[in-house]
């Protein structure tokens, strides 16, 4: 049955990784959160418009927002892994 | 009367009587798929080991990244940016519609120069207007190619 003990211990590994990732996101979303707060507190003490500032504030969460999902997936931390030479390029 | 017992190869010979021919089969299938077993729990270790030193070493890696791309201090640098530049159209005569139009587009190139830099960490070369990426990366890969066949001409 040792098989079946690796086979689940890989398993366990698998969803330890997803979670992280889950994980990985949030604490970059709340990142981008106190990032785009920072923004709109300096565009106001610029003078910009308020509705011009929310527009560039949503329009800042937004794009972060792409780009965190972008860099943060299994597919891109692989890629990551393989450019700084932690994994082989077969693997 | 003594039986036959079979060699260490335990492949059937010749002059054997069936009954012992079949025996002999039995064993070898069972010490072969005994043996596939073997095999396939040392890879399902592999991955375990694979995955747990993966899911060790990542997240701090990344978290690194996160934290030097994505701060309080980058989105102040950028509203100071780009509330100095909607200031200066302001100061310049240009009226308040036309300078938001342009602050915005200021501000999409801004964040455009912030999305290279995820791109530029995985593919440290910067990419040159024109040239098609996919043409990039092929020379790229022809070009280890061509280093290892070199590596193994010298070896």
């Amino acid at each position: 049955m040792s098989w079946l003990r690796a086979g689940l211990g890989a398993l366990r590994a698998t969803v330890r990784i997803a979670a992280l990732l889950a994980g990985l996101r949030s604490f970059a979303m709340s990142r981008l959160r106190a990032s785009a707060r920072a923004l709109e507190e300096e565009l106001r003490a610029h003078g910009l418009p308020i509705e011009a500032v929310r527009e560039l504030v949503e329009d800042y969460l937004r794009r972060g927002e792409e780009a965190i999902k972008m860099f943060v997936s299994l597919k891109s931390i692989g890629e990551l892994l393989r450019d700084i030479g932690g994994l082989g390029k077969s693997s | 009367m003594a039986r036959a017992r079979p060699p260490k190869s335990r492949k059937p010979q010749e002059g054997w009587p069936a009954q012992l021919c079949l025996e002999v089969r039995a064993v070898g299938e069972e010490e072969r798929g005994r043996r596939e077993r073997k095999r396939a729990t040392s890879d399902a270790e592999e991955i375990a080991e694979i995955m747990t030193a993966i899911g060790e070493t990542v997240p701090k890696l990344v978290r690194d990244i996160i934290g030097a791309v994505i701060s309080e201090e980058t989105g102040r640098n950028l509203g100071k940016a780009i509330g100095s530049f909607y200031k200066e159209l302001r100061d310049a005569g240009i009226s308040p519609e036309e300078a938001l139009k342009m602050t915005r587009e200021y501000m999409a190139s801004l964040m455009k120069v912030g999305e290279l830099l995820p791109r530029l960490l995985r593919h440290p070369r910067i990419p040159v207007p024109g040239l098609p990426e996919e043409a990039g990366e092929e020379a790229e890969e022809a070009g280890e190619e061509a280093e290892g066949e070199e590596d193994d001409e010298l070896a």
